[in-house]
């Protein structure tokens, strides 16, 4: 065999490798339970912002604790902790995609990523306020 | 319906605009006819083509022309103009107004498609026919994005009666009363009430984005051409003159396309707040797969050119560059990616169209490589697939892919068919050898980002649920350091071979270890250096100085002439970028995270980088006691004045890292960043105190007589009574008044605030003003008591509240040695430079 012929299959066996790693690692989106029943494994999940609890992030006593409430797919409420400062127009918020782990009661979160109404729907919203 | 009568818009204007863009649209289909029907006996048919394009350029420079006119006249009854500028915008900013919009962006491809295009005219030659119908037809495309047809006119013109149907392009001519619904529009002065547009997203207020999206875009377009020099060499049969003609195009878009990914890095470094200049965000890495296919494809195109070989690979990824371009505009601008990109653009519903784009060009080749007799069989089903696909996206996509992936093993087959394979056999002892590796591996690197940028691809196509990684950069630098290890290394050794074989394999061994020796002597110095001790970026290291040295002895002793100086200078700046993201990712500090760890419950990992700095509070951080001192608003922006002062006294600076109040009062933090060139101090702010918008509750009223001197020791500090001062009531606006101020001084710790309550007096009734220090939590009442016997009291009313301090929570960052990426960026689009310029030369006097 030539020597190139074996490197060309040595790299396709490391390309196929990666498409099944990224597929093995990329967890679907998953519930506290799911993440509760394996505390050490970190979780992706997306819920809704429960407006009617708390959202709290008082940075005189501590500028890295920002806690709220999230409901996720199964209904599920819990208390999430992030290191994250609170984005300025969270409380808007209808759906938040997170990364963190499950620690006793609550959800520790290492990203937070809040899902905002878009630029575009504003622009509608104010074109219509305007208007009245 | 009654028809309104509207007062005030300009209408003539988006009309030209609109025509212009219908007429670039069908000069382009002519062109594109013309140049088919064309050959070496139809010189006719030719000059048409060419004509048809000159029109479409004209018209396309209209478009622009008129788009421009439209935001640089603020007429905000065009949706465009109303939503991506407004009054008080900057006029160099006015251009960037342009790209922040879908439809201009797409604008700005078509106008550099159409400049290619007419150099093209002049300089293709005997390629003319083939390249023009590509770029012609690239530009039908691309203008149907432009149209804003409402496809359910046609329809129901033709006389089927459809009522909702998909709107061929989207116009960035449209009226916003027809965009949007609103009972304003039922109003014909309704042009008075829009007083101003909703402006430019502040991130994109920046000098970089004014040039960085046309510089990326120029790349973007690029890659079309080497892609149809190849693919008309595939429909000519001549598998290796191609080279020649596409090679400077394929350079010089390696150098545009890597010089705006990059200006996009140092936009995201300079305006964006995540903390550095990369993030494998999807937008980014859609921009960087074409680079690195394109890379790879420049590689094989030269071992084509030289030693004949690697012809399908070269075909390939020259081919697969152009396709990537095509699908990462389809991934940014369809809306699949959702919510895992911070700045994808908004769906505008052109999800069918983009993909009629992607596989229009996938279909190209195959067909190229299809013989001529089958050619209308396979041709007519898939024309009408994809011209279904926009009408009925699930239904024709899967047959469509299908149908596609059966091409391309089809293409793969017949190219290897038609190809002669005497080609050389494989030397390891060849120059191609390495470096048809070392493509390979970019191809690799590219794969590996395709596969996970495309997740929420793959989730629409398959109807899974697969989560993006949860943290990318940790992902994408796992996989993608052994890879640049690996290129550094091939980098490093293969100019020291020849092409074909290298005969004196002594020397070559010699040569190679020497540089090696260099190369681990300069890595351990780097280890102290820099205190690096992980393994993997040791070799990491290592790989880079390789580069560096490889070439740079390389440089010395073999390059002779300037101008073929390019792939050697661009390969050490590849080595000094490689380097510069060790050094400043490896080592960066977050000076701001939080050491005595007091957060109990939380572990190690993490993150708390982000600090609280008190007003006039000095804070350590780092290497420096870092002090917020104020603010300070400018238009929509507030400053907030940071000073740093090194402990050795040697070095002291302000930042001046600012945030614009967005709508909705989002916080949009802009860094500051102070460059040394050593390392870079970098700042953005987190978060703000609310301003408190209810009236502070005072209490603890209390009343005490005082003289100038005396202090006054309250809960919330001491205060001082330094001085009264006398004037007129004129600087009030009252007349015939005195007024005497309490000049006070309040201590808070190490902080010093100021105060001046007021006391008035004339011939009627006299009055006193309060002052509030929310701040320090202290309120101030002053008034002066005439005495029966004696002189009059002076009586100070101090209340207290809960202090409001002045505070900003940010996050500083040292980057080091951040210069060395920089430095090596520019080094190698030098060398790309070189390298074009040297192929342009070479192809002088060629027919």
């Amino acid at each position: 065999m030539k020597p190139k012929a074996i490197i060309l299959l040595v790299l396709l066996a490391v390309a196929i490798g990666f498409v099944m790693s990224t597929y093995m690692e990329a967890s679907e989106s998953a519930t506290f339970e799911q993440a509760e029943a394996n505390p050490d494994k970190e979780y992706h999940i997306t819920g809704f912002l429960v407006k009617d609890k708390p959202i709290e992030y008082n940075p005189l006593e501590d500028a890295n604790r920002f806690t709220f409430y999230l409901k996720d797919k199964d209904g599920e409420i819990r208390k999430v902790i992030s290191t994250e400062p609170k984005m300025q127009d969270f409380e808007k918020t209808e759906t938040v995609s997170m990364t963190g782990r499950a620690s006793g009661e609550d959800f520790l979160a290492t990203k937070v990523l809040p899902k905002c109404p878009s630029k575009y729907k504003d622009q509608q919203d104010n074109a219509t306020a305007a208007a009245e | 319906m009654e028809q309104i009568t509207y007062v005030g818009e300009h209408l003539l204007i988006g009309n030209i605009g609109k025509f212009s863009v219908i007429l670039a649209f069908v000069s382009a289909i002519m062109s594109a006819l013309f140049y088919v029907r064309s050959n070496e006996s139809r010189k006719k048919e030719k000059n048409l083509g060419r004509f048809f394009f000159v029109i479409h350029s004209i018209a396309v420079l209209a478009v622009f022309l008129t788009l421009f006119l439209i935001i640089q006249n603020h007429y905000f009854e065009y949706a465009y103009a109303y939503q991506h500028s407004s009054l008080k915008l900057p006029l160099r900013y006015m251009i960037s107004c342009f790209w922040e919009g879908q439809e201009g962006s797409f604008l700005l491809w078509i106008v550099w498609n159409a400049l290619l295009g007419l150099i093209l005219i002049f300089t293709a030659k005997k390629w003319e026919k083939g390249v023009m119908a590509i770029m012609a037809l690239s530009q039908v495309v691309l203008s149907a994005m432009l149209l804003g047809i409402e496809m359910a006119d046609i329809v129901n013109w033709v006389g089927l009666h459809v009522a909702d149907f998909y709107t061929l392009g989207s116009s960035p001519f449209e009226l916003l009363r027809d965009k949007m619904q609103a009972p304003i529009f039922e109003r014909p002065d309704y042009l008075k009430n829009i007083v101003d547009g909703t402006g430019l997203n502040p991130l994109l207020q920046n000098y970089w984005m004014v040039i960085h999206p046309p510089t990326l875009f120029l790349g973007f377009a690029l890659t079309i051409v080497p892609f149809a020099f190849a693919v008309t060499s595939l429909f000519r049969g001549e598998y290796r003159s191609w080279i020649k003609p596409a090679l400077p195009w394929a350079l010089l878009g390696g150098m545009i396309l890597g010089a705006g990914i990059i200006m996009g890095g140092f936009w995201a470094y300079e305006s964006l707040s995540f903390g550095g200049y990369w993030a494998w965000d999807p937008v980014e890495n859609a921009s960087l797969v074409p680079w690195l296919l394109l890379i790879s494809g420049i590689h094989l195109m030269l071992i084509k050119k030289i030693t004949n070989g690697s012809t399908i690979a070269s075909y390939v990824l020259i081919i697969s560059s152009f396709i990537m371009v095509l699908y990462a505009t389809f991934l940014t601008r369809s809306g699949v990616l959702g919510e895992t990109s911070v700045h994808s653009f908004t769906d505008l519903g052109l999800a069918g169209q983009l993909m009629q784009f992607v596989v229009i060009f996938i279909w190209l080749p195959i067909i190229a490589v299809t013989p001529t007799k089958l050619r209308k069989f396979l041709a007519v089903p898939i024309i009408l697939l994809i011209i279904a696909l926009p009408f009925n996206e699930v239904q024709s996509f899967y047959p469509l892919l299908v149908f596609t992936i059966a091409g391309l093993a089809w293409f793969a087959l017949n190219l290897n068919k038609k190809l002669d394979t005497n080609a050389s056999e494989d030397n390891i002892y060849g120059r191609e050898f390495w470096m048809f590796i070392g493509s390979l591996i970019l191809v690799l690197s590219a794969v590996q980002v395709t596969v996970v940028t495309s997740i929420p691809v793959f989730n629409k196509i398959f109807n899974s649920n697969f989560a993006a990684p949860t943290d990318a950069i940790e992902h994408y630098n796992r996989f993608q350091m052994p890879m640049a290890i690996v290129i550094g290394m091939l980098m490093a050794v293969a100019q020291f071979f020849r092409y074909k074989n290298t005969p004196d394999k002594a020397k070559l061994l010699k040569e190679i270890l020497i540089t090696f020796g260099i190369a681990v002597a300069l890595t351990i110095g780097g280890i102290f250096l820099f205190g690096i001790s992980n393994f993997m970026l040791v070799i990491f290291m290592l790989a880079g100085m390789f580069v560096v040295v490889g070439n740079f002895y390389y440089l010395i002793r073999y390059v002779k002439r300037f101008k073929l100086s390019g792939s050697t200078i661009a390969h050490i700046g590849f080595g000094f970028m490689l380097l510069g993201v060790l050094v400043s990712s490896a080592k960066k500090k977050v000076i701001t995270a939080d050491f005595d760890g007091q957060m109990g419950n939380f572990d190690e990992s993490a993150r708390k980088e982000n600090m609280l700095l008190l007003k006039d509070q000095p804070t350590r951080l780092g290497d420096f006691w870092v002090t917020y001192q104020g603010d300070s608003v400018s238009g929509d922006d507030i400053y907030f004045k940071v000073n740093y002062k090194s402990f050795d006294n040697k070095e002291e600076f302000t930042l001046y890292p600012n945030t614009q109040i967005g709508e909705g009062n989002n916080l949009m933090p802009n860094p500051d960043t102070r460059h040394y060139l050593t390392y870079d101090v970098y700042t953005h702010i987190t978060s703000l105190p609310i301003p408190n918008t209810d009236s502070i509750d005072w209490k603890n009223t209390k009343e005490f007589e005082i003289s100038v001197g005396d202090s006054i020791i309250t809960n919330n500090g001491t205060v001082y009574f330094t001085a009264v001062d006398r004037t007129t009531g004129e600087s009030l606006g009252l007349k015939n008044t005195v007024i005497a101020k309490a000049i006070l001084r309040i201590r808070r710790g190490n902080q010093f605030l100021d105060a001046a309550p007021i006391f008035g007096i004339n011939d009627q009734t006299f009055f006193s003003l309060r002052e509030e220090v929310p701040e320090a939590g202290l309120r101030f009442g002053f008034e002066v008591r005439p005495q029966e016997n004696g002189d009059p009291k002076a009586m100070l009313e101090i209340s207290e509240s809960n202090p409001q301090p002045k505070f900003i929570v940010m996050k500083g960052i040292v980057f080091p040695y951040i210069n060395l990426l920089w430095f090596g960026t520019i080094l190698m689009i030098i060398g790309f430079g070189i390298a074009t310029y040297n192929r342009l030369e070479l192809r002088k006097g060629e027919v």
